[in-house]
């Protein structure tokens, strides 16, 4: 693949811009927890009324959820350790969700708090969630909704500094129904030269959002689900170097992160250098 | 043919829900198509309990009908219709039922351009994905737009969704005496189901007479005036690749007023002949 992605030319009709958030579910976020500081995550922020927290690593945020009798503890209780929503960055929310709606997204009333931010949800793949939100960078969500804890000192930065793949996994004969749909909601295209007899990779207009559509039979009588998340770094030794100390290998062609997280069958983490270095 | 890929709906049969499913299973049908009024009986308990009653029964829903006169509205008309296809398709994820049916308007409020039909069944296939439904487009014979197989099919064709296809209703297509000479050119994989009836009489010249006979006289195939016409589709349909599912779409107010059992055993024996006649005509032509 190209360092420069040809698509920036492309319409781009839900003005994508990235991946704000990735949030999992957990009914042992302690144990989630160690393993995001060990591959370098910072505890940076808990949600003002949910025992929900708040990761930081260069432009990463993922959302650690625990709260009681919630949407993502039932989730949880499903599946393990797992991904229950992914938020995407748009330019302009309100007229993505238009869009979405008027096209089919099935949206979800996900109930919003007093003082909370309202983010619009639509249903994605295996019962999780897809959020789009149009205020990150310097005023984001996490001013609203989450309270600045004190800089956590347990991790050493591992140099990973963006989300560069997300992995879904269902059945083969379900890969293109899924191919349809991000490509008729968001847009995505198909790069055939990084797509596989078993998987497909897309990509989003913005050329910032990469998803591996991947045939997979998953465990426990789920059928499909969003199952990695692939980190880019921008100093591959380095980053080894870093997960080694924390007692974390790196193994296979696609370097998955080899962790003793128990109850995390369906959760993936792997790391990729960074394009263009 | 395997006689495993004939499924039966619920209309024909009397009876509460339960006793129509234990029919169904006793005459040696695994498959069926249920109808959205089915789980919604009251009197039955409510939607909590049929959907147990349906998932105890071991059998599998291979059809969820019907949506009807959904393409072509706007304004409100639209937005009604989008909340009854996620209501179906809620009840749908709760059976397990994979495959919605869809049967093209009739509906004097509905346009006909293809862009607005084939949008409209877009955005179906966009509310279905999450949820691993597929939706089957049904022309009907007195469809205001789309009544037969070619249209229907130019309509699948142009929304280029995979979790689009077709379904087609025997009694649709002979009512109207549309020739079965195309039926070879669709792509076997896009129809998801072949929906099949005899009929007590053949000659439907009034539009209200058609759909007075689909909706109270069809009969199984093997006992009405169509049986030899509903074999040749079938050969047809098999020589083309047709590896689906054929259901028995039969309504009949007579049947209604017999023992679930007894229908249930005429379908039964409606399957046996048709494997026999089909399988014996593949044979004959050589395949």
């Amino acid at each position: 693949m190209s360092d420069t992605l040809p698509f920036s030319s492309r319409p781009n009709p839900m003005g994508t811009d990235g991946i704000e958030f990735v949030e999992f579910a957990t009914t042992d976020p302690t144990a989630l927890g160690q393993l995001l500081q060990a591959m370098g995550f910072r505890c940076t922020a808990r949600h003002r009324s949910k025992q929900v927290l708040l990761y930081r690593q260069g432009d990463i945020n993922f959302i650690v959820n625990a709260e009681p009798d919630s949407f993502a503890q039932h989730y949880a209780q499903q599946r393990g350790h797992s991904i229950c929503a992914i938020a995407l960055r748009v330019k302009d929310a309100r007229e993505a969700t238009l869009r979405a709606r008027e096209l089919g997204a099935w949206e979800v009333d996900m109930g919003t708090g007093v003082m909370e931010l309202h983010i619009p949800a639509f249903q994605g793949v295996g019962g999780s969630l897809l959020y789009l939100v149009d205020r990150y960078g310097e005023h984001s969500i996490y001013d609203v909704d989450f309270l600045p804890l004190n800089v956590d000192s347990q991790a050493t930065d591992a140099g990973l500094n963006r989300i560069s793949l997300l992995t879904q996994s269902m059945p083969g004969e379900r890969i293109g129904d899924w191919q349809d749909f991000y490509q008729h909601l968001f847009g995505f295209a198909e790069s055939a030269s990084d797509s596989t007899a078993d998987s497909r990779l897309l990509l989003s207009p913005c050329g910032k959002i990469q998803l591996r559509l991947q045939a997979a039979v998953l465990e426990h009588g789920i059928s499909e689900g969003m199952t990695g998340v692939t980190l880019a770094t921008h100093d591959m030794a380095l980053t080894r170097q870093q997960l080694q100390q924390q007692g974390l290998g790196l193994s296979g062609p696609n370097q998955l992160v080899r962790h003793a997280l128990e109850y995390a069958g369906l959760l993936q983490f792997a790391i990729s250098k960074e394009q263009g270095n | 043919m395997d006689a495993s890929r004939f499924a039966i709906d619920t209309a024909p049969l009397q009876g509460k829900l339960q006793d129509k499913l234990q029919a169904m299973s006793a005459a040696g049908f695994s498959r069926l198509t249920l109808w959205a009024q089915d789980l919604m009986n009251e009197q039955e308990g409510g939607l909590a309990q049929t959907v147990r009653t349906v998932r105890h029964s071991g059998m599998k829903v291979i059809g969820f009908e019907a949506l009807r006169d959904f393409e072509g509205m706007s304004g409100r008309f639209l937005e009604y219709k989008i909340d009854l296809a996620k209501t179906m398709m809620r009840m749908m994820q709760q059976v397990g039922a994979e495959l919605l049916v869809v049967s093209a308007t009739t509906s004097p409020n509905a346009v006909g351009d293809l862009e607005t039909t084939a949008a409209h069944l877009r955005l179906l296939s966009t509310l279905a994905t999450p949820l691993g439904i597929r939706i089957g487009f049904e022309p009907l014979a007195w469809g205001r737009y789309v009544h037969d197989y070619h249209a229907a099919w130019q309509v699948v064709e142009m929304v280029n969704r995979q979790n689009v296809g077709l379904v087609l209703d025997s009694f649709h297509l002979f009512a109207r005496g549309i020739p079965l000479d195309d039926l070879y050119r669709i792509p076997m994989h896009k129809l998801f189901l072949v929906q099949l009836s005899d009929a007590m009489s053949d000659y439907l010249p009034l539009l209200e007479e058609m759909v007075h006979i689909s909706r109270h006289q069809r009969s199984f195939p093997g006992e009405g005036v169509h049986s030899m016409a509903v074999v040749d589709m079938l050969v047809r349909l098999e020589m083309a690749g047709y590896q689906g599912n054929y259901a028995f779409e039969v309504a009949n107010d007579e049947f209604l007023t017999q023992d679930a059992h007894s229908v249930a055993s005429r379908a039964a024996r409606s399957v046996d002949w048709l494997c026999r006649t089909v399988s014996q005509r593949l044979q004959d032509s050589g395949c």
